[in-house]
């Protein structure tokens, strides 16, 4: 997995140089925004962790460019400043991440791994979550090697959840995802189906928990 | 910015000076219907002095009537024409104009004498009649005495009284006027005179006006000392917050800047491995302090300058819960939230509101909960309450208030002081709600946020 920091403070860049060595990732830093435009928007990369305030082109110059040229490259955004609206930006405009300086490097080793494994499934075009693997192109599921049979819309409910382990989804969010306005679905529509999908994976190493109020969330057990 | 609109003293000018005017107007017309009045009456009762004269002078003489008109009768009244005719009992004109037969009322005569405005010569006249009782035979034994007179004379006389009488009210009303305009000038001086003192007041003097006012502007000057002390005790916490924020920071600083010269001076590997982790734990701290003073200026900041609108609690709530959710590890918690079915709508600002719910449940995940964290929205009277539930052990009574201002020390000797609940405290006042604690029945600690409802 290729990696590229383009990051202008040089305690920060250093300190994250050397912890994706530590496991086993090769990572070429920039730390000038215009030197860094060629090198982002050459699809060299599959992961870019980008800080905003940089020297001669911002964070979100570059985002903008990477994403209009249609490239799928992972990004990570750090930035010091904590404004709701910023992280809200950076998201819309196409960002996979987002972290606040000064993050814990704990937290931004977790993401990266989480960014790249994403990164793996999408050139494969295999999500995988624990022993559970969702070939995108075919709407197929292995649990194990194993076949499941899954329905088209079980599929998309599974395939989005597992994307995110961790992550908290509302029913209204899966509502959205999943249905069209014609399907119709009503409040309990989405209950049967996690129910359903419950039903099936057993035998998975993670389970789909309800947080009651809140939504449903992927946890390895 | 504020615009000077309409004025005090021309509220009270024209209120005065219409008052005035219409009194004048009021005046001047009564003083018109008296002097006409007047004039007439003087002329009536002269008019019918020269009548009676002439019918003193009316006598019989050898059967018939006759009349001695005196000169005097005639000479009181320049300007007018008189014209006069006395009749005997036979109707034949014995004296005066023939010409002039004005009507006679036969059966008033003997009430006395006659006045009524009539014609004479295309001219309007005023005439009196007076019937004189002759010793004489005959079936209407009077003699009568009509003497008319143009009304000329009466009118200028009455002019020239109304003249004098507008006169004197007029420069009577310009000099009340005058006196209106300096003694309301005068009035409003003590408005000026707050004003002078309110100019020269020194930016950093905040103390009270103390000087005696009119009742009148008694709660305004009470307003502007209320809002000046208000000013002066944000200052003096502003001030205050600064010099503790200071205070805060300098000292993980310190503690790190020692670690670090320890560090650089120690050989045995373990003692430096032990300085490392403090200084890593000096740093974290020390990064969560900054974020959140500048968490807590920037709710002091919004609070001042607060864009409110209209929230739905509900939604605010269950996604900010859900995405600190999302990013920390709680494998084993009973996590459940329970809200009411349609929204619960709140006025507020959905920045600072988020920090809170934040903050809340932050502390939650980090010093509580250890199986347990609920969040319910209930409705108790007219307000929300937003509860937070957690099974650990909770803040004690005696240190919740404590805790509710800010770089209260924390508690259970844990490093640095916090800012979480003093933010939140914050935000509810300034959401015109409150931040409270309670217990449960089986000894759960709860938080609730109470917001006014928005009807």
């Amino acid at each position: 997995m290729r990696i590229l920091l383009v990051e202008d403070t040089v305690d920060v860049a250093q300190a994250v140089v050397a912890a994706m060595a530590r496991i086993g990732h090769v990572v070429d830093w920039e730390s000038n925004g215009r030197k860094a435009l060629p090198m982002v928007v050459s699809a060299h990369y599959d992961l870019v962790v980008l800080d905003v305030m940089l020297p001669e082109k911002d964070g979100f110059e570059l985002l903008r460019q990477i994403r209009a040229k249609g490239l799928q490259t992972q990004v990570l955004m750090l930035t010091a400043c904590a404004e709701i609206d910023e992280r809200v930006k950076a998201l819309d405009m196409g960002a996979d991440d987002y972290l606040v300086k000064p993050f814990d490097f704990r937290e931004l080793e977790a993401r990266i791994r989480l960014l790249l494994r994403r990164r793996e499934g999408s050139h494969t075009n295999a999500l995988v979550c624990g022993n559970l693997t969702i070939d995108r192109k075919t709407r197929g599921a292995l649990l194990n090697g194993q076949p499941l049979d899954l329905t088209r819309r079980e599929v998309s409910l599974l395939e989005i959840i597992a994307s995110r382990p961790g992550r908290i989804f509302g029913k209204d969010e899966l509502m959205d995802k999943m249905f069209t306005i014609d399907d119709n679905p009503n409040a309990n529509t989405v209950e049967q189906y996690i129910a359903r999908i419950r039903k099936k994976l057993t035998q998975a190493d993670f389970e789909i928990r309800t947080l009651r109020g809140l939504g449903y969330q992927v946890m390895m057990k | 910015m504020i615009v000077a609109r309409g004025s005090l003293y021309t509220r009270l000018v024209v209120r005065i000076g219409g008052v005035l005017v219409i009194s004048a107007i009021l005046l001047l017309v009564s003083i018109w219907v008296t002097t006409q009045f007047a004039a007439n009456e003087t002329y009536d009762r002269m008019l019918v002095g020269n009548a009676l004269q002439i019918a003193e002078n009316t006598i019989v003489q050898e059967g018939s009537v006759s009349v001695d008109v005196p000169l005097a009768a005639f000479t009181l009244t320049p300007g007018d024409q008189t014209f006069y005719a006395v009749q005997d009992h036979k109707g034949r004109t014995i004296a005066g104009d023939p010409n002039f037969r004005p009507r006679i009322e036969w059966s008033r005569l003997e009430e006395g004498p006659l006045l009524y405005d009539g014609e004479y010569q295309d001219l309007p006249v005023r005439i009196a009649v007076v019937g004189r009782r002759m010793t004489i035979a005959g079936e209407h034994p009077w003699a009568v005495i009509a003497i008319a007179q143009t009304t000329a004379g009466r009118r200028s006389f009455a002019k020239s009284l109304d003249l004098k009488a507008t006169l004197i009210i007029l420069v009577m009303g310009l000099l009340t006027v005058a006196a209106a305009l300096f003694t309301l000038y005068q009035a409003l001086s003590p408005l000026v005179k707050i004003e002078k003192a309110i100019a020269s007041r020194d930016p950093n003097d905040l103390s009270p006006f103390a000087q005696a006012v009119p009742v009148e502007i008694f709660s305004l000057v009470n307003a502007i000392n209320g809002f000046m002390r208000r000013l002066s005790e944000h200052r003096f916490a502003l001030e205050h917050m600064i010099g503790d924020a200071a205070h805060q920071l300098r000292t993980p600083i310190a503690s790190m800047v020692s670690q670090t010269e320890m560090l650089s001076i120690q050989t045995d590997e373990g003692a430096r491995r032990a300085h490392v982790e403090r200084l890593r734990e000096l740093s974290l701290n020390l990064a969560k302090l900054v974020n959140q003073l500048i968490n807590y200026a920037m709710v002091q900041h919004r609070s001042m300058n607060p864009e409110f609108s209209s929230i739905d609690l509900s939604e605010l709530v269950r996604h900010e819960v859900a995405e600190i959710l999302s990013g920390s590890a709680t494998r084993d918690l009973d996590i459940e939230m329970r809200v009411p079915d349609g929204p619960c709508k709140v006025r507020g600002d959905p920045t600072t509101l988020a920090e809170s719910i934040k903050n809340v449940t932050h502390n939650a995940l980090q010093y509580g909960a250890p199986g347990l964290f609920h969040v319910c929205i209930r409705e108790q009277d007219g307000d929300w309450v937003v509860q937070f539930e957690d099974d650990g052990a909770g803040i004690d009574s005696a240190h919740q208030d404590r805790l509710r201002q800010p770089f209260a020390a924390r508690m259970g000797g844990r490093i640095g002081a916090s800012l979480g609940l003093s933010i939140v405290d914050r935000v509810m006042r300034a959401h015109g709600g409150h931040l409270q604690f309670s217990r449960t029945a089986d000894a759960h600690f709860v938080v609730e946020l109470v917001l006014p409802k928005l009807l």
